[in-house]
């Protein structure tokens, strides 16, 4: 897998999670919509982190871990991961534009949080 | 920044203890909330719900966050929300009506969740605008007015 490949359905995608964006409302703690309510998504690709020899804690530095999410699992709810390599990060990747409250609430509801 | 951030912080402090200060007065305990009219939740309170502690010190600690908080270009939490954030949670708490959870918002605003799942949300935006959402519903409003007011008291009611 390079940098710059297209960002493939099963390719799992991480998203550092700030510790204000766990919140427990009586069925156990879970991340918050808010957490995805942004413009310009930024992700690491999973696999680019670990073919380097990091894991998590690479993207969740600094967070409380990572959401964790299909590249599918974006698609389905209509965008568009694409690969955005940075010189501190060739696994960075991006959803441009600005992710709606559903999207925010869909994305927040089916990923799965790993902690650090 | 660091100043204006500090301020933030004892705003919220501040409002937390002018409201303490008002509870410690003597209320009405003998109706039990009829939980649709916000304007008159003050004569009915029973008592300090226990959110309260929770939220305002998570909202203490929201405040004290610095500008990129996450790594991604955040804004600080704004502070045109002090006032209509706690005015929200004083009445929220003399209806006797469940708290929310806390969450900063990259833009500065504030999300507000209540539900398993967030399945009532309330967001602030950075001028203090807010709106009343819910999300499997596709639905929601203005909170500028008693009315949105009302109706978001109405579905934080228990059944």
């Amino acid at each position: 897998m390079s940098e710059h490949d297209r960002i493939d359905d099963a390719e799992i995608l991480w998203r550092r999670i700030h510790v204000t964006h766990l919140v427990d409302t009586g069925g156990g703690p879970r991340v918050a919509s808010a957490a995805f309510k942004t413009t310009d998504l930024s992700i690491d690709r999973a696999g680019l982190v670990e073919s380097a020899g990091g894991d998590i804690r690479v993207t969740a530095a600094g967070g409380a871990g990572v959401a964790e999410l299909a590249a599918l699992q974006y698609r389905t709810v209509a965008l568009e991961p694409v690969p955005d390599p940075i010189p501190e990060n060739p696994a960075h990747a991006i959803v441009r534009g600005v992710i709606s409250r559903g999207q925010a609430t869909a994305l927040s509801r089916a990923c799965v949080f790993r902690p650090i | 920044m660091s100043v204006t951030i500090e301020r933030l912080g004892q705003d919220w402090i501040a409002e937390h203890d002018r409201y303490e200060l008002a509870r410690s007065k003597p209320v009405s305990t003998t109706r039990r909330y009829e939980l649709i009219d916000p304007s008159t939740a003050s004569a009915r309170a029973t008592g300090a719900p226990l959110w309260w502690e929770r939220v305002t010190q998570q909202l203490v600690d929201i405040a004290r966050l610095p500008a990129n908080w996450n790594g991604y270009d955040e804004r600080p939490l704004s502070q045109a929300l002090v006032t209509p954030v706690i005015a929200l949670l004083s009445d929220l708490r003399l209806a006797g009506l469940p708290g929310p959870c806390p969450s900063p918002l990259a833009d500065g605003g504030l999300q507000l969740d209540w539900g398993p799942n967030g399945e009532i949300v309330v967001e602030f935006a950075p001028d203090g605008r807010a709106i009343a959402l819910l999300p499997d519903q596709d639905i929601c409003w203005a909170l500028d007015e008693r009315a949105g007011l009302t109706q978001l008291f109405n579905l934080l009611a228990p059944r």
